[in-house]
């Protein structure tokens, strides 16, 4: 029996434990064996390619990382042609891809689903509508209730497949509730969150900004708190799976958002504090069950019997 | 699939403190965590100490490090290590015997020549990749004549023409004055007219981007193919989350499918032909 078996709304996963957007990639194979995971999510494609911001793009904070690297990308048709076959021939059958893309129009995001749709070795997408370092694409959507539902309806009617739609929400909203609650009615089968947090970082010395643009995206264990409120916020208010994720470092991490109500979890910035984060987590978590005696999906969400 | 330990275990061997900001940090590995292959000049290693695990991020900074191969000799790595914040803090308070992870080495090295008259130039800490590479060009039978600079003398080490920038050391001026000045044969200084007749065919160059900016400049302008070792943040070190970006030069690059406009210094360089940078960004 396996105790970590847990899934989205359409997609089994063997484990809780994926890849935050960006934050991961293929690279990362010749360490470990990378269907050790219970998915994998790409980093965030746009339609066409894109040169990222300028440098500097990165900048550590006290427990955290302020990013502001703008969605370097090579498009979708580089993406479909040389990316999508090298995870294809690096994952088996036990390790969904998902895969994650930004538009700066609905139109756009429409043309990228069916595109993708024309793809083989994909079971899911992430919406990335939370981005905040690029100016068009992503967060101006991920902000707006009306656009989302609007957005997640149009992408639902251009999937024919039976892959996940998964809309990924930012934390740098009033309510981010009733964004999920417009994703959700529109007909998205899970949600993914959070997304980074504005930050800055100044020099002291200069008064410069550390990031070239001035401010970026948090992440690490410095949001975790934030990130685990948002989950639990948005797991009272909706019924559909939670793919959570932010400043995730260890089992006991991904143990409180599943708690908190996610059914599976995102390691992040982690990979880059240790690379094999997210193979601790899992053992972590297979131990846990096993001493337990317990499978991972009985405790979704037991936090909200406390409340 | 046979699977390669992402980072090494070393251990420190000794933090030699060489003046108030800089360290050597001499690291040994044991024998079972070997490095796979000698480091080749220019190429860096991403280090984190392990003095409280890897787990407890909070206890010290998050992000592994990027650092240069300083030397390489018999197992024992040595970094050069200036002290600036709390990262490098951390590393210079090391003692003998904790644990450090390594990542590497990584990147893109130096092209070494073969019997030629080369230049090394080197700003402040940009003196650390500048040393295991001298001794490797010297393997090669190469002859170096290397001019370092700093601000003032606690930033320069050995080599055959100091210059500070207040004088308290060597030449006073920015060591691209002193580079001009041997390449224009006017030379100002006595220590530099020593070198005058060499007809040099290679340099080398890492330190502040606005020193090696000059540096490119005057490559440039005497038709010296130059090299330059580049430092950006870094978090993966290895090419996935694109955060050390660096402007290309647009003219300069050969193969046009990069149209990203940015190479990565982890993966695409450190180490990168002057012509391939945009030095005006």
């Amino acid at each position: 029996m396996n105790r970590l078996s847990t899934g989205l709304k359409k997609i089994v996963f063997k484990n809780p434990v994926t890849v935050a957007s960006g934050t991961f990639g293929k690279e990362y194979n010749q360490y470990f064996d990378l269907n050790k995971l219970g998915a994998i999510v790409t980093k965030t494609i746009t339609n066409n390619p894109k040169a990222g911001n300028h440098p500097p793009r990165l900048v550590e904070t006290t427990g955290g990382l302020i990013n502001s690297i703008g969605l370097q990308n090579p498009g979708i048709v580089r993406f479909c042609r040389d990316i999508l076959p090298e995870y294809r021939s690096i994952l088996d059958e036990t390790t969904p891809l998902i895969v994650s893309f930004s538009a700066s129009t609905i139109n756009e995001f429409v043309d990228m689903i069916k595109t993708l749709e024309d793809n083989e070795g994909i079971e899911g997408y992430e919406v990335n509508i939370s981005c905040p370092n690029v100016e068009k694409e992503g967060i101006s959507f991920g902000v707006d209730a009306p656009q989302v539902y609007e957005l997640t309806n149009k992408l639902r009617k251009a999937i024919s497949s039976k892959r996940e739609l998964i809309i990924k929400l930012t934390p740098n909203v009033t309510d981010i509730t009733e964004i999920a609650i417009a994703a959700v009615d529109a007909g998205c089968d899970s949600l993914a969150l959070i997304n980074t947090l504005m930050g800055m970082k100044i020099d002291w010395c200069s008064g410069k900004p550390m990031i070239k643009k001035g401010f970026g995206g948090l992440s690490g264990p410095a949001i975790m708190p934030i990130a685990l409120y948002n989950v639990f916020k948005v797991a009272n208010k909706v019924d559909v799976p939670i793919l959570a994720m932010g400043g995730i470092t260890s089992y006991q991490d991904a143990l409180e958002f599943i708690f908190a109500g996610a059914s599976a979890v995102a390691v992040g910035t982690a990979n880059f504090v240790n690379p094999y984060s997210t193979v601790d987590v899992i053992t972590g978590l297979k131990d846990y069950c096993i001493k337990n005696d317990i499978a991972i999906t009985k405790i979704i969400g037991k936090t909200l019997t406390f409340c | 699939m046979q699977e390669q330990t992402l980072y090494k275990v070393g251990l420190v061997d000794k933090v030699k403190i060489l003046n108030s900001k800089y360290y050597l940090l001499q690291i040994s590995m044991p024998a079972k965590e070997i490095i796979p292959k000698i480091p080749s000049p220019g190429q860096f290693f991403q280090i984190k100490p392990l003095t409280v695990g890897l787990k407890y991020p909070y206890s010290g900074s998050l992000l592994f490090k990027p650092f240069s191969v300083y030397d390489f000799d018999k197992g024992q790595l040595t970094l050069m290590i200036k002290n600036i914040g709390k990262a490098t803090k951390q590393l210079v308070n090391l003692v003998k015997g904790d644990r450090i992870a390594l990542i590497g080495a990584l990147g893109k090295p130096f092209d070494l020549p073969y019997r030629k008259q080369v230049l090394l130039v080197s700003g402040g800490v940009g003196y650390a990749p500048l040393y295991y590479l001298k001794r490797k060009l010297l393997d090669n039978q190469n002859q170096v004549i290397w001019l370092h600079g700093g601000q003032s003398c606690d930033d320069v080490f050995d080599s055959d023409i100091i210059c500070t920038d207040d004088g308290s050391l060597g030449n006073k001026g920015f060591v691209t004055c002193s580079l001009y000045d041997l390449l224009s044969n006017n030379c100002a200084y006595d220590n530099l007219k020593l070198y005058k007749d060499l007809n040099f065919e290679s340099i080398f160059c890492c330190g502040p981007r606005i020193m090696m900016k000059k540096v490119f400049e005057i490559s440039w302008q005497y038709s010296i193919p130059a090299q330059f070792s580049l430092e950006e943040y870094m978090a993966c070190g290895i090419g996935v989350c694109c955060g050390c970006a660096v402007k290309i030069n647009p003219q300069g690059v050969a193969d046009p499918l990069k149209d990203n406009h940015y190479l990565l210094v982890c993966k695409d360089g450190p180490v990168f032909k002057g012509e391939e940078i945009d030095w005006n960004e």
